[in-house]
């Protein structure tokens, strides 16, 4: 299930890269700004300022999800299943579909469109999420048929999943981008879902393995940007001398909006995005802790 | 005032005396050679077009011109013989009966005798006019495009040019030509004594040093190049300047070889520090930017072909400085580049880019000499001299002439195809009749019936291109010009009348890309898909979509080019290659050497669009064409790569030239740039033949339509030419805000 093909992302590893994102994701992190990546099914995304309530979806779809009451349109999610029908019917695009069943050969074949930017570049693949590792088999096959066309690879992970799924897919991937959103495991536990333990344990594992890995710290403001959690990310520079770089990723509230068109709840509705003093600030105190590696990514 | 009038007040006292006195030679000339006819035309009118040096001005050389006279480039006091008839009436009101009548009498003359309005529109056979004058085929009558040898002039000097006309009498006899280019010489030595004398009284009255020293500086620049080849940098763009003005070319070749030369001998020797060179040069570009050319002012550096690259890579730097730090939309500053070529002036080329210069322009030589090989039909030695003039129509330096005279409006001639050759917003009938939409069984068929329209076009303009040649070469020998071309001494013959080496022309193509994604959208969901029937979709392009929003919707989903979408990109690869070879099959029948389309953009995307109705890729009745080769703005939607990947499809072997207009934001440009670098050098190296760049702020375009006052330097890439944003028609300022910015 792939959520969404970007290409020329210039923001998710080394280079010019193509970054293939699958869908769900073990964490429900309050600040994501890409919702809909998180279940692992199909979402239908609804935009009303779009609709034109002209009545195509209703006509198509056979669960009554779609109403048209007083020529304003209704869609009751508890009734939908997620067809797609409405969104190959809709024609003003106030209905879209994140989701969407691939084969590792058609995903690959976009990405080898843009074979030729990546040599210059020094880009390749870059498998994020959600969380790829939710789909270890095809991410696993992804990687290897990358492998086999000479492409380099990131995995851009959230550090929750088995040790042995790492094994299996260490000798495929060139860098990981491993996420470190919390030092306090109740505090990440409080923003994510899940206790660090497991993220830290993965860490070590790949890092004794002489896997290449850069670290990446969304930092949200009055969240977990406490001097607690910069100590601790500026400890795992020192733990880990070899990291290739620490890429603070600011919070910005542009993912906002999906939250509403998903349906979903915005755990931090009222949150703005991360300013440039804050954001320097930051960089500031990481790098007087000694981790001159940190850098915004 | 003109340089020479304040030496002869009687004439000017006189309203319109120039344009009298300049008639009454062409009458008492009118049954002369061409060429003798000209050159005593060139001595009535040149005087008068000179302007004083202007205090400053490191060079001399200013013109303007009238509304009668001769001229070679439209946007230099041409084409040929011509009278603004328009201009001069509204000017009239309150003249005595006795002071209009010679006025009169001569407007009355110009409109048989003006080189296009008058004597080519009498010999266009009917047929012909019809086909070419209309909403899909236009011919715009003139010369254009023009490139002369000054590495030749600066070399050899006025001196030189004599000898080799008399080199040319002693082989061809003592043709009328070479006396005219004689004349021609004689006026263009007065031209250069009379401002020597003014550099002179400039310096004698000059109020301070600097002055002092600068105008005695451009005192004896000029009286060397009256007498002598140059020897300096200051003499030879002096040589090339007043060459220019007086020829009424409007491009400037590949200045670092021709100047490379003098500036490093002149440096080197320590007879100019590298500050005074770069103020010189910025001079020229004041001159240059002053001309407001627009769509032209191309000054040409780097790239294959260059005999002596050190020392032209060196001019090259410097002329990057001189665009850096003036900030005009002229000269047009052009980088070609090769693997191999020396990095500083790429390096250099994406330094400007990223402060917000659309210049230089980049033509990757990698690519396009091979494929202008192929295209013009010549050897390796001669494609290494392509230069693209004006808006980035390709030209052989001084070698080939080949005017754009025609615009072909492909997206009309698909509307004409669905209204049985009507023109949908005037009613007129401009292309063939064949047929009602729905006998149009398959894709097919339908495509076929585009294909000979375009082709009825072409044929058409063809047949014009050629008699506009013949019309021009009896009107003129265009001295200056020819005098700069090759083979025109040694053969004694003119520019147009068979000297030059290669003889061509052009046609320039509008709405490729509209035309070709309407034939996407049509294939798909007429013939494919199945939603709609022709004639249900022709319903909805008459309606402007007005009730038939359900089929606009449909009609903006399908696939576009531009996203790297094999089926749109396959479609324009289809659209570009007919019309290519079909223009391309022409040149034998018109006894041309080559015939070729470009498909570049001026504003002219505007103005065609506004002329054409809607069509079928969801493009509103009189909305803006594609520019160039470039998607439709705002249709590229799948990221920058993808976009790159789609412009790289057309086979370049074909044509004369294809125009890529991109833009990105500041953000992007220049925290990014080792990444933009190697998005550019991977585009070139997929077959990227060009790249007009323009970084933007995301809100200074908007900001710029509020507070014009504040943006006066933000410099934009239209088309073929750069135009500072707040100086632009809100049609085109808001074409551009809606293409897509990466």
């Amino acid at each position: 299930m792939v959520f969404d093909i970007q290409r020329t992302s210039l923001h998710d590893g080394p280079g010019i890269r193509t970054a293939v994102f699958l869908k769900g994701c073990p964490l429900h992190c309050a600040w994501c700004h890409n919702p809909e990546s998180q279940s692992r099914t199909k979402e239908i995304s609804f935009r009303p300022e779009s609709c034109a309530a002209c009545g195509e979806c209703v006509k198509t779809c056979s669960h009554g999800a779609h109403r048209l009451v007083d020529g304003v349109h209704l869609y009751d999610r508890m009734l939908c299943e997620r067809c797609g029908n409405c969104v190959e019917a809709c024609l003003y695009e106030a209905l879209k579909v994140a989701g969407s069943e691939q084969t590792v050969e058609e995903v690959l074949s976009i990405v080898l469109r843009d074979r030729p930017f990546y040599e210059q570049s020094g880009g390749g693949l870059t498998i994020s999420g959600g969380e790829p590792m939710l789909q270890l088999e095809f991410a696993l096959d992804l990687l290897l048929a990358a492998k086999a066309d000479g492409l380099d690879t990131c995995l851009d992970t959230c550090g929750w999943t088995s040790r042995r799924a790492y094994e299996r897919v260490l000798p495929f991937v060139d860098l990981f981008l491993l996420d470190y959103k919390a030092t306090d495991t109740e505090v990440h536990k409080k923003l994510t879902g899940v206790p660090n333990d497991l993220i830290l344990a993965n860490l070590e594992f790949l890092y004794s393995q002489g896997a290449r890995i850069r670290l990446r710290c969304p930092l949200v403001p009055g969240v977990n940007d406490s001097p607690e959690h910069l100590e601790g990310i500026a400890e795992l520079d020192r733990r880990y001398p070899n990291l290739e770089g620490i890429d603070v990723m600011a919070y910005h509230n542009v993912g906002n909006a999906k939250y509403e068109r998903y349906g979903l709840k915005n755990p931090l509705p009222n949150l703005g995005t991360a300013g440039e003093t804050t954001k320097q600030a930051w960089i500031e105190s990481l790098h007087a802790l000694g981790c001159g590696k940190a850098a915004l990514g | 005032m003109a340089l020479f009038e304040s030496a002869n007040p009687r004439i000017h006292s006189e309203k319109y005396s120039v344009e009298l006195a300049f008639t009454e030679t062409y009458r008492r000339h009118i049954h002369d050679h061409p060429a003798i006819r000209e050159a005593r035309c060139l001595q009535s009118l040149m005087p008068h077009l000179f302007d004083p040096i202007r205090p400053g001005d490191l060079f001399a050389g200013r013109t303007h011109y009238l509304p009668i006279g001769f001229g070679l480039e439209d946007a230099a006091g041409g084409p040929v013989y011509y009278c603004y008839e328009d201009r001069i009436r509204p000017e009239l009101e309150g003249l005595s009966e006795k002071e209009l009548e010679p006025i009169l009498g001569m407007l009355d003359f110009w409109k048989t005798e003006s080189t296009i309005a008058g004597k080519l529109v009498s010999r266009l056979p009917e047929e012909t006019r019809k086909a070419t004058t209309n909403h899909i085929a236009e011919m715009m009558g003139r010369l254009s495009g023009t490139l002369l040898d000054y590495e030749k002039l600066t070399r050899i000097g006025l001196p030189g040019l004599r000898a080799e006309i008399a080199a040319g009498r002693k082989t061809n006899g003592d043709l009328p030509l070479y006396a005219g280019m004689d004349t021609a010489i004689d006026l263009l030595t007065e031209v250069i004594q009379s401002y020597a004398s003014q550099a002179c009284e400039l310096a004698v009255s000059a109020k301070n040093e600097a002055d002092l020293k600068d105008n005695f500086g451009l005192a004896a620049a000029l009286e060397a190049i009256a007498i002598r080849p140059p020897e300096t940098l200051r003499e030879a763009a002096q040589l090339i300047w007043l060459f220019t003005m007086i020829s009424g070319t409007v491009n400037y070749g590949r200045m670092d070889v021709y100047l490379g030369g003098f500036y490093c001998a002149d440096v080197d020797s320590g007879r100019l520090t590298e500050a005074e060179a770069l103020r010189l040069m910025q001079s020229l570009w004041q001159l240059i930017a002053d001309r407001k050319t627009v769509f032209n002012g191309r000054v040409f550096i780097g790239g294959r072909g260059r005999p002596d690259e050190t020392r032209a890579d060196r001019f090259a730097l410097l002329a990057m400085e001189a665009t850096r730090t003036v900030i005009e939309i002229e000269p047009q500053l052009t980088l070609r580049f090769y693997e191999g070529m020396n990095p500083a002036l790429m390096a250099k080329a994406l330094d400007m880019l990223g402060e917000g210069r659309t210049f230089p322009m980049l033509f990757n030589d990698d690519v396009n000499i091979p494929a202008v090989r192929n295209g013009f039909g010549i050897p390796l030695a001669y494609a290494e001299q392509y230069l693209p003039y004006g808006c980035g129509e390709y030209c052989l330096d001084h070698l080939s002439f080949g005017s754009p005279n025609c615009s072909l409006n492909l997206l009309k001639a698909l509307e004409a195809v669905l209204h049985h050759g009507v023109d949908v917003l005037t009613g007129e009938k401009i292309g063939l009749d064949q047929g009602d939409p729905e006998c149009f069984a398959t894709f097919d068929e339908l495509f076929a019936a585009y294909r000979r329209q375009v082709e009825y076009s072409v044929e058409a303009l063809a047949d014009r291109h050629c008699l506009e040649y013949q019309v021009e070469n009896e009107a003129a020998a265009f001295l200056y010009a020819s005098m700069l071309y090759d083979d025109c001494i040694a053969r004694g013959k003119s520019l147009v009348g068979g000297g030059v080496r290669i003889k061509g022309g052009l046609i320039e193509t509008y709405g490729m890309v509209n035309a070709a994604d309407s034939l996407t959208v049509i294939r798909s969901l007429v013939y494919d898909r199945k939603l709609l029937t022709l004639p249900q979709l022709v319903a909805a392009l008459d309606a402007d979509f007005a009730g038939f929003e359900k089929e606009y919707r449909l009609m903006r989903l399908a696939p576009k080019y531009g996203n790297d979408d094999p089926d749109a990109d396959g479609m324009l690869c289809a659209v570009s290659e007919h019309v290519a070879s079909h223009t391309r099959s022409q040149a034998k029948r018109l006894g041309f050497d080559y015939f070729l389309i470009v498909n570049i953009n001026n504003h002219m995307n505007i103005g065609l669009g506004a002329q054409t109705g809607a069509s079928a890729e969801g493009r509103r009745s009189g909305a803006p064409l594609a520019n160039g080769n470039t998607p439709t703005a705002g249709n590229d939607t799948q990221g920058v790569t993808a976009f790159l990947n789609s412009i790289v499809k057309p086979d370049v072997g074909l044509h004369a030239g294809y125009t890529h207009n991109m833009k990105f934001s500041k953000s992007t440009f220049r925290e990014e740039r080792p990444k933009v670098e190697a998005l550019l050098k991977a585009y070139f190296a997929n077959g990227g033949a060009q790249a007009m760049i323009t970084v933007v702020g995301r809100g200074d375009m908007e900001a710029a339509i509020n507070e014009p006052e504040k943006y006066r330097n933000l410099i934009v890439r239209v088309g073929g030419f750069s135009a500072r944003f707040i100086e632009l028609t809100p049609a085109i300022q808001r074409d551009l805000i809606a293409r897509t910015l990466y």
